[in-house]
């Protein structure tokens, strides 16, 4: 079968760098999404971010490749991309959001059915350096990234703010229990002995949500007063 | 197998997104060597910002058991005790004293900035260290009631020098508990004094705090707190 491209702009978006210097991106359509051939978008399909340089030059690889899990519309999609990465690669350019047509028309004529896409597939083997744990890989699964320090999915991306719910004092540490949080986004302390300077101590690791709702976060304790705040970064 | 890399003709939303942060969350160590220590309640709720409950301020981490919290709500004494198994549980029976009562729905709740008692089984033989914590805010002054004792306490996260808006009256009276003979200062003519002798008002600890006696011609509306410079 003749292999057909066609490659279409939907919209170009300048990035914006968010606070504390990580690029955060969110994207979705609002649908419904249809195929060259006026078809619906499957559930599952693959929606590609491509970054276009100041010069105009198109991405060879997209930035992020993600499966919609909704038919008809590309659900949102929040990734984060570190400082340094997005200073070095993403500076002064746009962004683009392609559909990805892999619907298998060898295995259904109608092209109603995804391809199990060895060659898509391959293409899209990169890193994420986030996707440590089981349940992050069934988020790698459907989500791949060259360069996101994180990327999760949701059914809408206005992030709330992290709740403390408890916070023990147990030897020499601090431990503050979280919730309201995005699973796999990565969630860390920041201390300092006054209400103006915040940052993150020595030692103190980033910790990650899965399914559940909660995270316990781990500081070592200070003499006197000591403040806190908990934060993706 | 043929490939199809066709265009999403459907417009679509990106937009940056802050990075959030929670409230700032504040832990303060208050160190006593005394079994009775008046304790500020220097932050609000983490559930709500709202008031907060005595039970979530004080961390139950380097107390003994049988230390006791007393709330001071409508002219009585609300207390909870420190079980080793349930944390603080709220004394469910008063006998003997007309200054206690039965802790009702709500006597947890401490507005900041106020202040509770925290009672240990025992004055400790070194200085005892336990934390509060909260939701942390702005607070640099106390309300007082006019003609009335007003427990009031340092809510800075720092030693505090005390100061007024308004003016102390004679009769006006500031006590800071300590095991045995409390550390009195009244108002006169000569200003504060203390035995008798002029005084200059002692800076208070961290967390700490003390009664303000507060004639019913006194013109103190508010009790001031300034971080003493190093």
């Amino acid at each position: 079968m003749k292999k057909t491209i066609a490659v279409i702009f939907a919209l170009l978006s300048a990035a914006v760098f968010a606070g504390m210097n990580d690029l955060l991106i969110t994207f979705s359509t609002p649908g419904v999404d249809k195929y060259a051939d006026g078809k619906e978008v499957l559930e599952g399909e693959r929606y590609a971010l491509f970054f276009t340089d100041a010069e105009g030059k198109l991405g060879e690889e997209p930035v992020l490749v993600y499966r919609t899990k909704a038919a008809g519309r590309c659900t949102p999609v929040l990734f984060i991309i570190d400082e340094k990465v997005a200073e070095e690669k993403y500076k002064d350019g746009t962004w683009g959001v392609y559909l990805l047509d892999t619907r298998d028309f060898e295995k259904n004529a109608n092209g109603d059915e995804l391809a199990d896409d060895p060659e898509v597939g391959e293409k899209l083997e990169y890193s994420v350096k986030a996707l440590a744990t089981d349940a992050k890989t069934i988020v790698k699964k459907s989500m791949d990234s060259a360069s996101a320090t994180v990327a999760v999915s949701s059914d809408s991306f206005d992030i709330p703010k992290p709740t403390v719910t408890a916070i023990k004092v147990e030897g020499a540490y601090v431990y503050v229990t979280v919730k309201d949080i995005v699973p796999c986004l990565e969630y860390t302390l920041k201390s300092g002995s006054d209400v103006q300077n915040f940052a993150v101590p020595e030692g103190v690791e980033k910790d990650a949500s899965s399914t559940v709702k909660e995270i316990t976060l781990a500081v070592p304790k200070k003499e006197g007063a000591q403040f806190f705040k908990v934060t993706t970064k | 197998m043929k490939k199809l890399l066709s265009l999403a003709v459907a417009s679509f939303a990106m937009a940056a997104v802050a990075v959030p942060f929670s409230p700032t969350i504040g832990v303060t160590q208050v160190t006593t060597t005394n079994k009775n220590t008046i304790v500020a309640v220097p932050f609000n709720s983490l559930a709500d910002g709202g008031n907060m409950s005595v039970t979530n301020l004080v961390c139950t981490n380097g107390l003994d058991n049988g230390t006791h919290i007393y709330v001071f709500k409508g002219g009585k004494y609300k207390a909870w005790t420190l079980d080793a198994a349930n944390g603080w549980t709220a004394l469910d029976t008063v006998s003997g004293n007309s200054d206690l009562a039965v802790p009702s729905a709500g006597d947890d709740l401490v507005a900041s900035p106020g202040a509770i008692w925290v009672v240990l089984p025992s004055a400790p033989v070194e200085a005892k260290t336990f934390s509060i914590y909260g939701q942390y805010a702005a607070i640099t002054e106390t309300t007082i009631t006019t003609g009335a004792n007003n427990l009031v306490a340092n809510p800075l996260q720092s030693k505090a020098v005390v100061g007024f808006t308004g003016n102390p009256v004679r009769g006006d009276a500031i006590i800071i508990p300590q095991d045995g003979t409390p550390e009195s200062y009244t108002y006169g003519k000569k200003g504060w004094t203390s035995d008798g002798a002029s005084a200059t008002l002692p800076n208070i600890e961290v967390g700490q705090g003390f009664w303000y006696v507060c004639n019913s011609t006194s013109t103190v509306t508010k009790v001031t707190w300034t971080p003493v410079t190093p």
